[in-house]
């Protein structure tokens, strides 16, 4: 008894003691477990306080994604978004059970633009002027963001059951903060899209940026995050840093982190949202005005809201890239 | 009869023996019963430990079921149809707490205490493993010009550096908004410098002081005034810069960024003269400022 009592006197105490030292585990300071499907989210214990981690794309594969940059032309920012998505998203496939890491089809900028201009009409019909292209619901200078939705969709792999690869333009009505942290849920351990990137409208849709992820306290697709700063990919510039045209217009380099607060107050950025009176980036014109404005308590279809092209959970077989959907996952207005 | 009692007595004193030796051996230690306790911690902390991986592991897979109806598999969440797209500021949900700016104490102004100050900020270090640099060139400090936009981003001077990897290539260029007034910075962007940058050779400013002044004397026929020092210089740009039909977004000058400076001298002749990063020499009524909101 003697010795079962000495045993158990001391076992208990470390139980005791075990117990009370798990509650003031943080569950934060473990290395994020990944499944073999859901990679190249970055954490790291920096020496810092408040300290912000990185949540996104594998930066490797985003190098690879945007090699080809610059846009080939002037008007061909969506193309060139379309086109890192794409390769990001079959390069993640051929890691994840595919058997490829690219497309079985030309995929350069020239060859997506085609496709751009060929297909893709929205079953409303096709925008006039502008570009002129088929997948375009407006008269965009360049690629609108059906079109774009459109391109992000069919260039990417076939979606399975457990690498979905569906495609909306979402728009958000409220503002650039709320839409900056509702596009950060995109990134993190809990997405259907594993850390792809996306692509959203700038400067009131003068031109698209790629964003790859955020800096944040805490991972940003379990919501409540902090945010710190975003990470985007310019397509004016190529993988060493130099513009198009020799202008440096809205980053300095490719790859830029930006903080929110630049974010959220830069006109080049989401300091304004889309503006279709800047003579570039009108509401959409289809003949049969699925997506025409007006609507009822809702003026505008892309005006002044924050609008990107993102992967979700919405299936092609529920509502497919023809419909854009708004903050709250709803269908966004329409006639 | 004598016998048996003394033989029983002997048993039992035999007994008492064996029980007390036996009683002395299990006796713990001091060491041993250490030993359990960290042997019982260990067992519960690996049990709770395993549980916790275990469903780190599960809530990981959550969405990952394979085969069957795509549309069947994928969880609702983020990005659902009828589900907000974030956690704040979208109907029926709270509004989204404001912007932090980070700013932190920068109480000396010199190249070297700004150096030291941006080497222990919360940025700096949460982004160093990310982009591998070790080690900040100095600083240099960029004004502001006509700076009246209420936006933080143009009304604040800036100090730029750029930062090396462990090869002793620039891999990357700081931005911080520095307010003087209240001594203190913060985060306003990170360029990367990729290895085929010319960049990635040079230590910021990519043009020096004493090149601009070469240029304001070959250009102008001028030297710069007797005890003044050329500055760098960034302005809130006309937005029609970046509207590719305007002819504004032929302006090849720079300065439209702290991290595209350009030179301010002032000429012998008393007036103002910009150095733009094209190597051409200016005068205030060339450089295409925004009027209104940048």
């Amino acid at each position: 008894m003697l010795f079962l009592r000495s045993r158990a006197m001391a076992t208990i105490l470390g139980i005791v003691l075990a117990l009370a030292i798990v509650q003031f585990w943080s569950y934060d300071n473990l290395p994020v477990v990944q499944a073999a499907s859901n990679t190249h989210q970055q954490t790291q214990i920096p020496n810092c306080y408040p300290c912000y981690s990185f949540y996104g794309s594998y930066t490797p594969w985003m190098n690879t994604a945007t090699s080809d940059w610059f846009e080939q032309q002037s008007n061909w920012c969506g193309v060139a978004n379309i086109r890192a998505i794409q390769r990001y998203d079959w390069i993640y496939w051929g890691n994840n059970g595919g058997n490829s890491t690219t497309p079985g089809w030309d995929n350069s900028q020239s060859a997506i633009f085609n496709r751009l201009s060929t297909s893709g009409q929205s079953p409303w019909g096709r925008g006039s002027g502008g570009a002129n292209l088929v997948s375009n619901i407006s008269g965009d200078f360049g690629t609108d963001p059906h079109s774009i939705a459109y391109g992000a969709w069919y260039e990417t792999p076939v979606s399975t059951g457990s690498q979905p690869y569906y495609f909306h333009n979402w728009i958000y009505k409220t503002s650039a903060l709320t839409a900056t942290e509702d596009i950060s849920t995109d990134f993190g351990a809990n997405t259907v899209s594993h850390n792809d990137p996306i692509s959203a409208t700038i400067d009131g849709g003068f031109h698209s940026f790629i964003i790859s992820g955020f800096y944040a306290s805490s991972d940003p697709s379990q919501g409540g995050a902090a945010l710190n700063s975003i990470v985007t990919w310019d397509p004016w510039l190529n993988s060493s840093n130099q513009a198009r045209d020799g202008h440096y217009y809205y980053n300095t380099t490719q790859e830029e982190v930006w903080s929110i607060s630049n974010w959220t107050t830069l006109t080049k950025f989401w300091g304004q949202g889309y503006n279709t009176n800047n003579g570039s980036d009108p509401e959409p014109n289809t003949p049969n005005h699925y997506y025409v404005p007006p609507f009822p308590n809702y003026p505008h279809h892309w005006d002044t809201y924050f609008v990107t092209i993102e992967q979700d959970r919405i299936p092609n077989n529920t509502y497919s890239y023809d419909y854009a959907i708004d903050e709250n996952g709803h269908l966004a207005p329409h006639n | 009869m004598a016998h048996s009692y003394k033989q029983s007595r002997q048993n039992a004193r035999s007994i008492d023996r064996n029980k007390q030796l036996f009683l002395e051996q299990q006796k713990s230690s001091p060491r041993q019963t250490v030993l359990s306790a960290i042997l019982s911690i260990g067992a519960v902390l690996a049990i709770v430990l395993g549980f916790t991986f275990i469903s780190a592991v599960a809530r990981t897979n959550s969405t990952q079921t394979a085969s069957g109806n795509p549309s069947a598999t994928i969880t609702s969440g983020y990005g659902s149809l009828n589900y907000p797209k974030g956690w704040c500021g979208n109907a029926g949900q709270a509004a989204c707490p404001p912007i932090d700016p980070g700013w932190f104490s920068a109480l000396a102004d010199t190249p070297a205490a700004i150096a030291s100050t941006i080497a222990r900020s919360n940025v700096f270090n949460s982004m160093r493993d990310q982009y591998r640099y070790t080690s900040l060139d100095v600083p240099a400090l960029v004004h502001a010009m006509f700076a009246h936009t209420g936006i933080s981003y143009y009304d604040n001077d800036h100090w730029v550096v750029s930062v090396l990897n462990a090869s002793g290539q620039r891999c990357g260029i700081f931005d911080f908004i520095y307010d003087r007034v209240n001594h203190r910075m913060a985060f306003s962007s990170y360029g990367v410098i990729t290895p085929t940058d010319p960049h990635a050779k040079l230590a910021f400013p990519y043009t020096s002081s004493a090149t601009a002044s070469s240029l304001l004397r070959r250009q102008r026929n001028l030297a710069i005034m007797p005890n003044s020092q050329a500055e760098l210089v960034f302005f809130p740009i006309n937005p029609s810069f970046r509207n590719l039909n305007s002819p504004t977004h032929l302006w090849s000058g720079g300065g439209d960024s702290p991290m595209n400076p350009i030179w301010l001298l002032k000429g012998a002749n008393g007036q103002d003269y910009f150095v733009g990063v094209d190597q051409r020499v200016y005068v205030q009524t060339d450089l295409p400022i925004a009027q209104g909101r940048p």
